[in-house]
């Protein structure tokens, strides 16, 4: 399964790295990589305050949350843009490109965390930055879970809707989901 | 006078300057990364009680078949994601901890930007799970007219979801990079 590749890999980072010590690249395309990451979960977070918009009924709130979800897409695609401006500009051993570039990754990620007003919006790498943002309010609750519990809670939920009296339905066309 | 003046100037230039740098110093990675496992917890919190309220609510849909086994499917296709995130905090947590522990500040840097990212992956693991929850909630309140705008934004979560899985497999990539010379 993709998503515990992706976990065995960070574990496997950790374990090259506690032998292995530091011998670190001057520079490298890691802190700009991680900024996009850091952008694309803003983004999943945009699409679920979309969904909890919805649940209000709220049109004005969706509409809200809507455009907010869209201006974080729209700074992800900026990131994205400029990251790879940052890979051809350190291939080419352009450093002052490459920093211009990865600048430019930051500001669409701080224009999406913090938006500016429209008397000062910026200008990143001749776009428009892109604004929005989204956060959650939820107070710091957290118990510790296991996989196994988690699992369990998912498994419950799936037999109640069983049991109420689901079927083997398909889901209706155009609700197909895309895995992970 | 004026020469009281202009030694209170430079004094205000001198605090500002200092203020100045403060906020441009380095954060520090073992709080960057305390923060980070916050943040994450929070959100794995939030998606646990949102789960624990959902088996509540899916007898709401039992009356629409076909809502029903939608409801089922997203729920199932889920589960990935909640492993995911539940795994993903677990492993910010220990790399947390090696942050606190490393002797060495770049390697400190690198253990608070892969606790970042796995804080990252659990996260948006949640929300996704988080976003297939208020499509029950939306069935079960009979809010028809909200589904539409949820499976949209399950679609585009998933979307984004992948974005997330691809940027921190390749900031790992990088880093890991650094110590395999």
């Amino acid at each position: 399964m993709r998503n515990r590749e992706v976990m065995k890999k960070l574990v496997a980072v950790t374990l090259v790295s506690l032998v292995a010590g530091a011998s670190v690249l001057a520079a490298d395309l890691s802190d700009g990589s991680a900024v996009v990451a850091d952008l694309s979960v803003m983004a999943v977070d945009a699409k679920a305050a979309v969904a909890e918009a919805a649940t209000t009924g709220d049109l004005i709130a969706i509409s809200k949350a809507q455009a907010k979800a869209d201006a974080i897409d729209a700074a992800l695609a900026i990131a994205n843009e400029q990251y790879a401006e940052m890979e051809r500009a350190i291939a080419a051993g352009d450093q002052a490109a490459a920093d211009e570039a990865f600048a430019a990754i930051e500001a669409a990620r701080d224009e999406a965390v913090n938006p500016a007003t429209p008397q000062q919006q910026p200008v990143v790498a001749g776009k428009r930055a892109a604004t929005g943002g989204s956060g959650s309010s939820v107070p710091n609750i957290y118990e510790r879970l296991s996989a196994t519990t988690a699992e369990a809670a998912i498994a419950q939920t799936e037999f109640a809707v069983a049991t109420a009296g689901g079927g083997s339905t398909p889901p209706p066309p155009g609700n197909e989901q895309t895995p992970l | 006078m004026k020469r009281e003046k202009c030694i209170a100037l430079l004094v205000m230039c001198g605090l500002a300057a200092n203020l100045s740098f403060a906020g441009k110093k380095a954060a520090d990675p073992s709080v960057e990364a305390s923060k980070a496992v916050a943040r994450a917890e929070q959100a794995v919190a939030q998606t646990k009680a949102a789960i624990e309220a959902s088996k509540a609510l899916v007898g709401g849909v039992s009356g629409n078949a076909a809502l029903m086994a939608e409801v089922k499917e997203m729920l199932r296709a889920t589960t990935d994601d909640w492993e995911m995130a539940i795994a993903a905090l677990d492993q910010a947590k220990k790399n947390a901890e090696r942050v606190a522990s490393s002797k060495d500040e770049v390697m400190a840097k690198d253990y608070a930007r892969l606790t970042k990212l796995n804080a990252g992956i659990a996260i948006s693991g949640a929300k996704v799970v988080s976003t297939g929850l208020y499509f029950v909630e939306a069935a079960a309140s009979g809010k028809v007219e909200s589904l539409d705008v949820i499976r949209g934004a399950m679609s585009a979560a998933r979307v984004s979801a992948e974005s997330v899985r691809v940027s921190s497999e390749r900031t790992i990539g990088l880093i890991e990079a650094k110590y395999s010379k």
